[in-house]
């Protein structure tokens, strides 16, 4: 754990696309081990924030920190070895694969035997392979998947397919993880469960994450602190009471201001 | 009304030059055997054809330069070129230099169409000197024909040529017909095989080979197989195959030297070795060097004077070459070089620079010596120039002459 | 005239199947095509590109292989062995010009910029080297034995030996290893590939000098049974390119057994009916199976993620 208590910040960022201001110099930061809720409305920048973060979209200005550490121009792929895994807005699965392909994908960044014991089917292989095979279990069933993992992911319905891509970013266990709204989609029951699964494997890893959602029920039950913004500037931080009730956020929001609904 | 004699035999004669004209030229157009005026005109002195201004005289023709005929066009036009530098150095012709122009048309017979109605058009050339390739040359000879411009001795082989159905087209190398014709009462002479087989590139080129072997089995009682083949070819298996099947002892190839390779490659790959005849080209040193290993006792036409031997002519053709480019020549140098000396000599000995004065002039050679091709000879009714050719084999890395080419 | 020896002359052939020497003709020439087809598949699958150029890659290592061994005199493993480090060059070359400088969601530029380099590579060979056709060393070509009236020769057996170690190795690093999976995922989806921590750039890269290796050991082959010149491995990359599209190029198996299928095709048709119906027969192919199965031929192209 570092001095700033922060897994991960930014400072006065800025993403210009053309002439075109995503984020205006956006200082944020998430708590280590903590959840954190990213709200605001459409247009406002959490999902460039998250790319920001993530490393798939290039900085105008300002710095991102991992860790303490300038990580701004640190490559995509790299950011996920570091241990920054995102799951995206639209939900991107390898089609033909099964789900626990997919998940298994997930593993990547984890320590790998070498292609050679893997081709030569080497006793360090199939270790790695129970290991991993176990950890997708593992989160298959804590998000009530396991009866699927043998299936393709594009014979299954939209809820389930949004799982996969949760499992598949938490099956690795990272420091950092980074959703998308993960609930979009999900009928009320399935938001509860998802936020309930969230919370235990958050206890269970005591994990960094961040949360894009829009649902103020969900975001209540499942985060701590909340990140507001709009039209790609940081509105405020706060816990969710705090943040919900503010004026300036219900003017994003609704288009005006009211009492607030915890 | 009362006519003087004088006047009346004057019409009398007129009418009949007219109507005799009128018929020469009436058979001229019908069945192309016609006199030296429905084919090129009248030879008037002080007339200039196009292509030619008082420094320059433009020549040119068509050539495979790119794609698999590309190593013969380029070597052609190369022996060409260094023949006019030779004859500019002295002075030119008539007073003036002479400018060689060579597209390429890519051994395609409708490329070979359009370029040469772009020299003739755009490059106002005023005479096709030589050429290469059969089945792209074929293809601009309408063009060639309809506008009356005269080629001269281009290197494509065919029964469609030197004859008085494509008069303008003036023929020094004898067609696939006289060629294997030739060749085969050779071998007949000197064997008696039972089943012989050609492999030939698809079309005239076969079709006139193939007619040639026949002409000179006659009535003897020797099977023929005729495989046709396409360049391009990825796989002999099927065309060795046939020729396994068919157990033929000789077997006569007409290809580009590419699939010459890949075809006798494919015939050792199954052990079948019978004796191989070839076409002229393979009598080129290149062809022997490259694939000299695969093709020992091969038998070969000579079209041209071999450039081993110890004929002075040939020797002394080889020093000029060599000083004049600082390589030694190859057999296509030797076809091109040769077609700059026949398209000279054409415009040294016309009386003016028009294109019926080179006609009447091509049309006058009587036993031309060019030290390379057997003494040409044209005329009125004849474009053939040439009627026979020797016979090689390829034994180590030369040929061995066995019938000359005169 | 030579000596009377012209009736020893003729060999009499121990094949006395032509049937099959036929077939094993057709799957020889049939497994060149399929592994040429590899090499672009590949490619094509993890890097979303279409390279034209492909089989003057492959021209490159063979004439320059030979120019080397003939002119330059360097023993054979060692010429071809630098001809095949010049593919491997070259094609990373392409592949880093493609994957730098042609923008994602560029389609059908990738076409025109490797025929550009089509032409390019020609026209180099050509002045570099010459514009001749010349002969390249048989490889084993003079090996040969009989197996049930078919005339096995060993140059034959070393291609069916390496199309089956290579397309079955390519199998199994692409189904059962991570690098696989990394594979799969960066072909199918770069952007989840990237955020599973896969160097998708560098893949995509290794694919390309993967790539130019096939190219190197097709161009090889087909040249020790032909003849090498700057255009010869056309023909081969067009009916690898037709396998292709009838098989699907997203596909694994179903292309490459095509390609080899083309090849006994090509050969019982120019048997049947004479070598004119070569290129036809395949072209009548390609037709018949868009007739019969029209949703085959448009794998769907996905955008080049950068």
């Amino acid at each position: 754990m570092n001095a700033t208590g922060y897994a991960m910040r930014t400072d006065q960022l800025t993403v210009r696309y053309g002439s075109f201001t995503a984020l205006s110099e956006v200082s944020v930061g998430l708590r280590a081990g903590a959840i954190t809720g990213l709200i605001g409305p459409n247009g406002a920048g959490k999902t460039t924030l998250l790319n920001a973060l993530s490393g798939f979209t290039d900085v105008h200005s300002g710095v991102v920190y991992l860790e303490e550490k300038d990580v701004t121009t640190l490559a995509a792929h790299r950011r996920a070895r570091a241990g920054v895994i995102r799951g995206f807005q639209t939900v991107r699965l390898l089609e033909r694969e099964s789900v626990l392909d997919n998940v298994l994908l997930g593993a990547e960044r984890l320590h790998q035997p070498s292609d050679c014991s893997q081709i030569l089917g080497l006793p360090a292989h199939w270790k790695w392979r129970t290991v991993a095979r176990s950890k997708a279990a593992d989160v298959l069933e804590l998000l009530g998947l396991s009866s699927d993992s043998h299936r393709s992911v594009d014979s299954l319905p939209f809820a389930s397919r949004r799982l996969v891509e949760v499992a598949r970013v938490l099956i690795s266990a990272p420091p950092v993880v980074l959703l998308d709204e993960p609930a979009a989609g999900l009928d009320q029951r399935g938001r509860i469960e998802l936020a309930g699964a969230l919370v235990r494997v958050h206890e269970q890893t005591g994990l960094t994450m961040a949360v894009v959602e829009h649902d103020i029920d969900f975001v209540t039950r499942l985060c701590g602190s909340v990140i507001a913004m709009d039209s790609g500037s940081h509105v405020m931080t706060g816990t969710p009471q705090e943040v919900f009730s503010d004026a300036r956020v219900q003017i994003a929001y609704f288009g005006r201001a009211a009492n607030a609904h915890a | 009304m009362a006519h003087s004699p004088l006047f009346t035999g004057a019409r009398a004669l007129a009418g009949i030059a007219a109507v005799g004209l009128l018929l020469t030229g009436c058979a001229a157009t019908a069945s192309g055997s016609g006199s030296n005026l429905a084919v090129s005109g009248v030879c008037v002195p002080t007339e200039v054809g196009p292509g030619v201004t008082d420094s320059v005289i433009k020549v040119g023709t068509t050539m495979p330069l790119s794609g698999s005929g590309a190593a013969t066009g380029m070597a052609t036009r190369d022996g060409q070129q260094a023949y006019y530098d030779m004859v500019n150095a002295d002075g030119g012709v008539q007073g003036r230099q002479i400018e060689l122009m060579v597209l390429d048309d890519e051994y395609d017979p409708s490329t070979a169409q359009s370029r040469m109605r772009q020299l003739v058009e755009q490059e106002e050339i005023f005479v096709v000197s030589g050429g290469e390739g059969t089945p792209n040359f074929l293809g601009a000879v309408p063009y060639l024909e309809r506008n009356k411009v005269p080629a001269i001795a281009p290197y494509a082989p065919s029964d469609e040529l030197g004859n008085m159905k494509n008069p303008h087209i003036f023929m020094a190398a004898v067609d696939y017909i006289t060629e294997f014709e030739s060749v085969t009462n050779y071998i007949l002479q000197n064997d008696s095989p039972s089943r012989v087989a050609l492999v030939a590139v698809a079309g005239n080129v076969g079709e006139n080979s193939e007619a040639g072997i026949k002409k000179a089995i006659g009535d003897k009682e020797i099977d023929l197989l005729y495989i046709p083949e396409t360049p391009g070819t990825t796989d002999f298996t099927p065309i060795v195959t046939q020729l396994t099947q068919a157990g033929a002892e000789y077997v006569y190839l007409v290809l580009t030297n590419a699939d010459t390779g890949g075809l006798l490659k494919a015939m050792d790959r199954v052990g079948y070795t019978p004796t191989t005849v070839a076409w002229g080209g393979m009598s080129d040193e290149s062809y022997i060097e490259e694939y000299g290993d695969v093709s020992q006792g091969m038998l070969v036409a000579l079209e041209t004077a071999n450039l081993s031997t110890e004929d002075p002519t040939a020797a002394d053709f080889i020093a000029t070459y060599t000083d004049l480019t600082g390589k030694a020549p190859t057999k296509f140098n030797q076809q091109g070089w040769v077609q700059a000396m026949i398209t000279t000599e054409a415009l040294k000995k016309a009386k003016g620079l028009s294109r019926p004065c080179v006609i009447e002039s091509l049309e006058s050679f009587n036993g031309f010596e060019t030290g390379i091709y057997p003494p040409i000879t044209w005329g009125a009714d004849r474009r053939d120039g040439v009627k026979s050719v020797g016979v090689a084999v390829i034994e180590g890395t030369t040929l061995r002459v066995l019938q000359d080419v005169k | 005239m030579k000596s009377t020896n012209r009736k020893e002359r003729w060999i009499t052939v121990e094949s006395s199947n032509p049937f099959g020497q036929l077939i094993l003709g057709g799957l020889t020439s049939g497994l060149l095509y399929a592994l040429l087809l590899l090499g672009f598949m590949v490619v094509f699958q993890v890097s979303k590109t279409v390279n034209f150029a492909f089989g003057q890659v492959g021209m490159v290592a063979a004439f320059s292989a030979w120019f080397f061994w003939s002119s330059l005199g360097l023993p054979l493993p060692v010429a071809i062995g630098i001809g095949a480090i010049l593919a491997v060059v070259v094609n990373s070359a392409i592949g880093i010009i493609v994957i730098t400088k042609i923008p994602a969601g560029r389609p059908g530029l990738d076409l025109v910029v490797t025929l550009g380099i089509f032409l390019f590579l020609t026209a180099v060979m050509q002045l570099l080297i010459d514009a001749n056709a010349h002969a390249f060393p048989s490889l084993g070509g003079d090996k040969r034995t009989v197996l049930g009236g078919v005339v096995v020769n060993a140059n034959d057996v070393a291609i069916m030996v390496l199309g089956v170690f290579v397309i079955g190795g390519v199998y199994v690093l692409f189904s059962r290893t991570t690098l696989g999976m990394e594979l799969r995922a960066s072909a199918e989806n770069a952007d989840i590939a990237a955020s599973a921590g896969v160097n998708v750039r560098l893949l995509r890269l290794g694919t390309w000098t993967f790539a130019g290796l096939l190219a190197a050991l097709v161009a090889v082959l087909v040249a020790s049974r032909l003849s090498v010149d700057a255009f010869y491995m056309t023909p081969v990359l067009i009916k690898a390119f037709v396998a292709g599209m009838i098989g699907g190029m997203d596909r694994f198996f179903a292309p490459l057994v095509i390609a080899i299928g083309i090849g006994v095709y090509e050969a019982l048709a120019i048997f049947i009916w004479g070598s004119s119906a070569g290129t036809p027969a395949v072209f009548l192919l390609i037709i018949i199976a868009l007739a019969v199965m029209p949703k085959r031929f448009t794998a769907a192209r996905h955008e080049v993620r950068a």
